[in-house]
């Protein structure tokens, strides 16, 4: 018996496997013992720092990093066996932690997933005699400011490196033999690894940020294989070691976090599994240590990605499917088959392909090697407004479907364009005349030692250093424009209740007197989400006249334009310029998230949502589109629940799904955390591509998370 | 021909092994005290009233062709004895407080509607045929025939009580019966069924003798199947059969109630019939202690 207990959705309960003090530990951190240590200390002052109007930005970069990591506070946990803390509050805010006069310097980066193995595999020692020996001959002045920049944020890392030496010669005898070695020198052993992977991830995170890990098993699967054949250590030691990373990765939750769009979002992502180049499958210990981790501990702050195949080990499928049993929304799938021929057609080298991670949600990446920014767009206020002109202006009539389609795929060809290319005036000014090379927005050394191709072109990260430059346009609200759609083929074409033109009066006037036809738009009519071929016909249409509009970007750039579909939590903030829509719903209402159905209008059930959402062709869309699935606990009891897990997602790459998270929600239990939320600290639910504790949640999002769990207000 | 069908439900966990499609179909020749599924008890059609939903539009009175919806400005109501179950009302009823309950559609159709899920069933989950009793159903031979052709696996909940020649010809195409034994005392399953017990049994050993795997599930409602005798007689019942796996025991709710009342009937339902913990646990350890393996997923 263990004096603590992990909340689940699941009345079984949790296994436990780790040792108490690991499980003290894990609690401590969980209900935000040092996220509140970490927030004393929000930044460092650098106001002491000599010659710094003289200073280049890199200069002055690295000069304050050098006052951070010797002044930073150095903080070893009781029963932590990794070392290393990013101790600074206003790292969790998105910031570089250093400040003159009060100020704040610099935002941080996020959105990326960094090549922790460069580390693990190198040392620090290897990274420097590298870079040193790097011909550079062919740089000019900026370049050989970058380069001098990389060599002294090592020096940061290595002074760090010594302040954790120091801390632990006398009290820590074990954790010092570790640093002994690692990170300087490249790792041997999994416990070496896994803390070199840990000290390099906490100082990206002490300098402010919000880096992903990317596929974990893939770079310490083959060191904890090595170790168990040697008999060096066994899987429950592994666990220990790897737990104590994981309950570290919690180190940034807060005791009160003010209310929003939730926490535990610091893109902290994990990949698991999936195939090599060979097609062979990956899964090895380190899958599955993680995933019996989480299990047990229900932390949420990696947000992990399993990638799915034909070959998927049935005893991974099964750990998976108990894991997101206990909901949480810690586990989300990708069916890696539609994924890897969405990078294939968007022209990634083939030896690229198998690396893929992604930004921290869910949008893919090849990590280690991509700058990625994506651009939101509403896609319903698109047809609502610029094709029906519901909102304002003269409202045009159609005289048949085809005339509407046509002239919202028109529209959203301009829409895309003016968005791929205003986001290139932003970022990269000179694109016109074909230079593609990005504005320096700020100094980025440290990502910079984590991407490949920085080094070599003497570039940072923000400024096309790496080998992929991905600017991502979002369609958002596709749920919607398939129902809305749907309903116009319905009630003006088929039907002939009404003209188009007579249709968008009523909307313009919020279905006001029209009740009755925005029932019968709301309840009668086939939506998206239900396997109805006709509403899924449009959602199809609608994807790919996306993707056509994005067509014209696709190649022929150093930049890549590759679509994806996403709201996240945006249907909340759309909905202030959104108006009635055909479908029924009045103007205000919150709508469908991500790639999900309107709300209240999926009523098939999960295997038809599922179906619905896999009519579209997804490999078209690159980066990724997201299914949302809530489940109530009392349909995933026992054997027969794990079974229908696995067939969900079975089902799910069979019909070539591409990213699907499943939660685990109890409308009773979500109902007694509003009210009781200081009984609920740890209760943690998938928001929109990302977990946040339910707690921390604003008003309007914990009720999305509740109408999504199938809570009808007012009962 | 053409069968009819209560409802076809997804993505279910409690209707045998994996992720399952189960289709109910309408109508049972028994009539339990406690039945949790009224809504299919009459073989015909039926119009189910959900009073909270309705906004009082009027539509559904219009287009009722024998007046047996009544709304006024101080009475709304059906008068379920005039009703005719044609689903007029629920085709105009934008709020869905009108429903209709049965469908009759062709063994192809309901296949159709099996198989869209068929990516899901993985290697354990399929078909499922319940009801009311599918096994009175008029071309569930046909159904099961087509099932078995495309590979499901198929499972049939059955309380038993249907023609001996329907069970001998489903036999083949079914993996396993979940068989209802609602009591072993005649006389008191009479009262509590309104039906002799004695088909039921013959069926049972039929199937047995066809070799098809099957379950024995045992409803507990307290006070009226509860009594060590009955269980003692499950116990010997289990005993002469060859391919029965075990028994599962089943908690009663009163959750027929809601339902019973959308169909214009009094609500059966009753909360001290909810067994007790204790109950289902020396239930349990009474079929236990006889060599019975006490089956619950
Ligand atoms: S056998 Fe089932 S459907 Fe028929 S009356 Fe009994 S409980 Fe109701
Ligand atoms: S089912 Fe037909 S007869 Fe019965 S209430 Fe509705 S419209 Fe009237
Ligand atoms: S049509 Fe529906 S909502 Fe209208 S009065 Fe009849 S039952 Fe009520």
């Amino acid at each position: 018996m263990s004096a603590y207990v992990f909340p689940s959705a699941y009345k079984g309960g949790r296994p436990v496997r780790l040792c108490e003090s690991t499980r003290h530990f894990a609690m401590e951190s969980l209900q935000g013992k040092y996220g509140a240590q970490t927030l004393e200390v929000p930044y460092i002052p650098v106001d002491d720092v000599l010659g710094w109007e003289r200073m280049s930005d890199h200069e002055r970069y690295t000069a304050a990093l050098d006052v951070l990591v010797r002044k930073c506070p150095v903080r070893i946990c009781e029963g932590e066996r990794v070392c290393g803390a990013a101790t600074l509050g206003a790292g969790v805010r998105h910031q570089v932690p250093v400040a003159r006069e009060g100020s704040i310097l610099w935002p941080s980066v996020s959105h990326l997933t960094v090549d922790f193995g460069i580390l693990v595999r190198e040392g620090i020692a290897g990274m420097r005699a590298r870079i040193e020996g790097m011909d550079t001959s062919s740089f000019d002045a900026p370049a050989m400011q970058r380069h001098d920049a990389l060599l002294r944020t090592l020096d940061a890392m290595q002074v760090w490196h010594g302040r954790y030496l120091e801390a632990t010669r006398d009290a820590y005898p074990h954790l010092h033999q570790t640093l002994l070695r690692v990170p300087m020198q490249p790792a041997e052993s999994f416990a070496e690894a896994v803390q070199s992977l840990w000290f390099g991830f906490a100082f990206l995170r002490l300098g402010g940020n919000w880096p992903g890990i990317g596929c974990i098993d893939r770079l310490l699967g083959p060191y904890l294989e090595r170790d168990l054949a040697a008999g060096v250590t066994t899987m429950d030691e592994a666990r220990e070691v790897l737990a104590s990373m994981f309950i570290k990765g919690c180190e940034w939750i807060e005791r009160d976090t003010p209310r929003g769009s939730g926490d535990a979002q610091h893109y902290q992502n994990i990949v698991l599994g999936g195939t090599d180049a060979s097609g062979a499958d990956v899964t090895n210990a380190v899958s599955y240590l993680c995933l019996e981790i989480v299990e047990e501990l229900g932390i949420s702050d990696f947000p992990i990605s399993v990638r799915l195949h034909d070959n998927t080990p049935k005893e991974f499928l099964r750990l998976l499917a108990r894991v997101m049993r206990h909901g949480g929304g810690v586990v989300a799938v990708y069916c890696e088959k539609t994924v890897l021929a969405a990078l294939r057609a968007q022209g990634y080298p083939a030896h690229e392909i198998y690396d893929f991670a992604n930004d921290g949600c869910w949008e893919v990446q090849i990590p280690g090697k991509t700058y990625f920014s994506y651009m939101p767009m509403d896609f319903l206020h698109v047809l609502l407004q610029d094709v029906l002109h519901v909102a304002e202006g003269e409202i045009a009539d159609f005289a048949d479907m085809d005339a509407i389609k046509f002239a919202y795929a028109e529209r959203m060809k301009q829409v895309a364009s003016h968005a791929c290319e205003s986001i290139l005036d932003g970022f990269v000014p000179a694109w016109r005349e074909g230079d593609y090379t990005f504005r320096l927005q700020m100094p980025t050394p440290m990502i910079d030692l984590f991407e490949h191709g920085c080094a070599e072109s003497g570039r940072g990260y923000l400024e096309s250093g790496t080998p992929y430059r991905v600017l991502s346009p979002h369609m958002g609200g596709v749920g919607d424009v398939a129902n809305a759609l749907s309903a116009i083929e319905q009630l003006c074409f088929m039907e002939k209740r009404l003209s188009v033109k007579q249709l968008c009066e009523i909307l313009r006037k919020d279905w006001q007197g029209e009740e009755q036809l925005a029932l019968y738009a709301k309840h009668k009519l086939p939506h998206y989400g239900n396997g109805d071929p006709a509403a899924d016909a449009h959602y199809a249409w609608a994807v790919n006249a996306f993707a056509d509009a994005c067509a014209p970007y696709a190649k022929g750039y150093p930049i890549m334009f590759p679509p994806g579909i996403s709201t996240f939590g945006r249907q909340i903030e759309w909905r202030a310029h959104r108006t009635a829509v055909p479908h029924g719903y009045r103007r205000g209402e919150i709508l469908a998230g991500n790639t999900s159905p309107t709300p209240g209008t999926d009523t098939a059930g999960a295997t038809a949502t599922v179906r619905s959402y896999c009519a579209a062709d997804l490999t078209r869309m690159t980066t990724g589109a997201a299914l949302d699935i809530k489940m109530h606990p009392g349909t995933l009891e026992g054997e027969n629940g794990l079974c229908a897990l696995e067939g969900l997602m079975q089902g799910f790459c069979a019909l070539g799904g591409y990213f699907m998270q499943v939660d685990v929600l109890d409308v009773q239990t979500l109902l007694d955390a509003r009210k009781h939320p200081e009984n609920y600290k740890t209760l943690s639910v998938r928001v929109s591509g990302w977990n946040a504790r339910f707690v921390t949640l604003d008003d309007q999002w914990q009720r999305m998370v509740l109408e999504r769990a199938g809570y009808v207000p007012g009962e | 021909m053409s069968m009819r069908v209560a409802e076809i439900q997804r993505f279910c966990t409690h209707d045998g092994p994996g992720l399952r499609t189960t289709v109910f179909f309408k109508g049972c020749p028994l009539r339990c005290v406690w039945c949790h599924n009224p809504e299919t008890q009459k073989f015909a059609s039926e119009v189910m009233f959900y009073d909270a939903l309705c906004i009082g539009c009027g539509a559904c009175v219009s287009a009722c062709p024998t007046g047996a919806q009544v709304l006024t400005q101080n009475d709304r109501r059906r008068v379920v004895s005039l009703c005719e179950g044609c689903g007029a009302c629920a085709r105009v009823c934008l709020t869905e407080a009108c429903k209709i309950v049965g469908t009759d559609m062709r063994a192809e159709q309901i296949l159709a509607e099996v198989l869209t899920d068929a990516a899901f069933y993985g290697n354990t989950g399929g078909v499922t045929l319940s009801g009311g009793e599918p096994l009175c159903a008029d071309g569930v031979i046909e159904l099961l025939q087509l099932c078995k052709q495309h590979g499901l696996h198929v499972l049939v909940e059955t309380a038993g009580a249907c023609d001996p020649d329907t069970v001998s010809a489903a036999a083949p195409y079914v993996d396993e019966f979940y068989f209802d034994i609602k009591h072993t005392d005649a006389q008191k399953h009479k009262e509590l069924t309104g039906a002799d017990p004695t088909l039921i049994l013959r069926n049972l050993a039929q199937i047995d003798r066809l070799g098809v795997k099957t379950r024995l599930r045992c409803l507990l409602v307290n006070g009226l199947t509860t009594d060590d005798a009955h269980f003692a007689h499950i116990a010997e019942l289990y005993a002469t059969l060859k391919h029965c796996t075990g028994v599962q025991l089943l908690r009663y709710h009163p959750m027929g109630g809601s339902k019973a009342a959308a169909l214009g009937l009094a609500d059966s339902g009753r909360e001290e019939w909810i067994p007790t913990e204790a109950q289902i646990t020396h239930a349990a350890n009474l079929l236990l202690s006889r060599g019975v393996p006490v089956l619950t997923d």
